[in-house]
């Protein structure tokens, strides 16, 4: 019987450390995953402003813009406002497939939250700035087919606008031309949006931990989650293009995702995306950048448009992500368990041939899968899902009172 | 950081290059110096016209005039034994992360007048490029100064430098990892 209990120890303690009941543990991370872990935080990281929008980190244009975002006077029937897409209680994204504005769209409707850490906006990369991207959807038929006359026009005519913007832009709206006045919504619409950052997540929360060396700590993180991060970050080589504390290079990559979206038609991706962004009279490198050196148009100015750029797409933040289904460009995957069966499964015929080298089929095991989706699952925050003191709710809240001349 | 691993062996490599008197514009007017000193008049002349000449070429190779590969800051010196031509080069800033721009200043020494610089860096292992497309400008001490590089991926990145001068197109790659 000693003898049994001896070899039972033994056998136990060659094990893996895992829970025993609800007993916390914490798994052996090698020295290079540690590193690897450590690479995705801290979080949030520096909320630098936009030099190319001087109302970047502005509360009074953050109060402006938070108006006009939930403003449905900006489109062509008065019914289409940025919210109808980017709904709060749906982590400012809509939760459908694919987008209905005036019309219906051929893109998933991304998540806002911490939009302002891309370099690229929208799923092809078409705009350089998040206010330029703004402007984007309130001008494209399908969406809210309205004009920048128009734009320039309510807030000159609407009296709590046109005070805001006074306030936010210290100036009239009078006295600028009307596109430049668009511009500046834009910027106030971007502004708002700068206010959308998550707060931490139980991924952060562990990360923290292992950076101090609190093991104890380290343990509360369930096991399962940190047998995923260890496929994240080894096997499943997740992390080179999910990679930093956004979990994305805000680069743009070819999945293998199909990019028909009627028969004989494709939706180009970042192959049309570059061609955009590069003749976008409102990108960086154009006279509406608020910033005279245009130090943010490097990207911009050296964009290299190639063949690989046809069905690619932007490479999203896996922050929030469980709570941003459906998934991809397109929203063809519906959960989680059907992304991470994707990568698992993937059909290296669809990728391109002078695409990613490194992309192959992870296979792996039904295990394996769960504890992904269990990583994923931990890099959301509950609740709203955004840092509620950083918005500007209360100060839009307020009646407009007009600076005294 | 000063460029230590320039020394001593890329000093040795610098030696076996074993430049043309003319190498130089100081070398040029040696060379003219000392002929003088056995020549008649109208041989002087030509001489002279000769050597006038050459000097105006040389300079065009402001390259080997502004050389001095030691004293680039954090840089990789790409040191090849015998070859006409070396090349040094230094990221800005020094570390070069994922996901960050950033440029690099490349110094030449060659002994002839360098017609065309590219600069691309690349994943072997992946077996892809960068996103961007760097362009280079000359510095007014003969450098290069080539903006527009990032490098979307954690790993193992190659730049690669060609170099044509003298008709040749010299080649010099350089593998960093990226954190």
């Amino acid at each position: 019987m000693r003898r049994f209990a001896a070899a039972l120890l033994v056998v136990a303690a060659c094990l893996p450390p895992k829970s025993i009941g609800n007993e916390p543990a914490l798994l052996d991370f090698t020295p290079a995953e540690r590193r690897a872990i450590l690479a995705h935080g801290p979080w949030p990281p520096p909320l630098d402003l936009d030099a190319s929008n001087r109302v970047s980190d502005n509360r009074e244009a953050a109060a402006l813009g938070q108006r006009l975002f939930f403003d449905g006077r900006l489109s062509a029937n008065g019914k289409v406002a940025c919210v109808s897409c980017h709904m709060p209680p749906a982590l400012f994204g809509d939760r459908r497939k694919t987008s209905v504005g005036l019309a219906a769209v051929d893109r998933n409707s991304p998540s806002l939250i911490n939009v302002r850490f891309q370099r690229w906006f929208g799923w092809d990369g078409g705009s350089d700035s998040l206010w330029a991207h703004s402007l984007r959807p309130l001008t494209d038929p399908r969406e809210h087919g309205y004009t920048l006359e128009r734009f320039a026009q309510l807030l000159a005519t609407d009296a709590e606008l046109s005070c805001r913007y006074q306030k936010a832009f210290g100036r009239k709206v009078g006295d600028v031309a009307s596109e430049i006045a668009a511009v500046d919504g834009a910027k106030a619409l971007a502004a708002f949006q700068e206010t959308l950052v998550s707060p931490p997540t139980p991924f952060d929360i562990f990360r923290e931990a292992l950076a101090r060396g609190d093991a104890a700590a380290g343990a509360n993180y369930p096991l399962a989650a940190q047998r995923g991060l260890r496929t994240f970050v080894g096997k499943g080589n997740c992390n080179t293009c999910h990679v930093g504390a956004l979990f994305s290079n805000r680069e743009f990559g070819d999945i293998g995702i199909p990019f028909f979206i009627a028969p004989g038609k494709v939706d180009p991706g970042r192959h049309g995306g570059i061609q955009r962004v590069t003749k976008d009279p409102f990108n960086q490198l154009g006279g509406y950048n608020d910033d005279p050196t245009k130090a943010d148009g490097k990207a911009t100015r050296h964009v290299d448009l190639q063949q690989k750029n046809f069905g690619e797409w932007k490479v999203p933040s896996l922050r929030n992500v469980a709570r941003s289904a459906p998934y991809m460009h397109n929203g063809s995957l519906a959960t989680l368990a059907e992304v991470v069966r994707h990568y698992s499964e993937l059909d290296e015929d669809r990728l391109h041939a002078d695409g990613e080298k490194i992309l192959r089929p992870l296979k792996l095991s039904t295990g394996e899968s769960a504890d992904l989706v269990a990583f994923l699952e931990s890099l959301s925050a509950s609740g709203l899902g955004v840092m509620v003191d950083k918005l500007p709710t209360a100060l839009a809240r307020q009646r407009c009172t007009p600076t005294a001349n | 950081m000063r460029l230590t691993s320039w020394e001593p062996s890329a000093r040795q490599s610098l030696a076996r290059v074993d430049p043309p008197k003319a190498f130089t514009q100081k070398g040029a007017i040696d060379i003219m110096r000392a002929e003088a000193r056995n020549a008649t008049p109208k041989m002087l002349v030509l001489k002279f016209c000769a050597a006038l000449a050459a000097t105006l070429c040389l300079g065009l190779v402001s390259a080997s005039q502004a050389c001095d590969l030691r004293t680039l800051p954090g840089g990789h010196a790409l040191a090849k034994p015998g070859a006409a031509m070396q090349l040094a080069y230094a990221s800005q800033p020094p570390k070069v992360e994922s996901d960050k721009m950033f440029s690099v200043v490349i110094h030449l020494c060659s002994r002839q007048a360098i017609e065309r610089i590219t600069v691309d860096a690349h994943m072997p292992e992946h077996r892809h490029g960068m996103n961007y497309k760097p362009t280079i400008v000359q510095n007014p001490d003969g450098s290069y100064h080539a903006t527009g590089f990032l490098f979307h991926m954690p790993g193992k990145w190659e730049f690669v430098f060609e170099v044509r001068a003298g008709g040749k197109v010299e080649r010099f790659s350089h593998a960093v990892m990226v954190e």
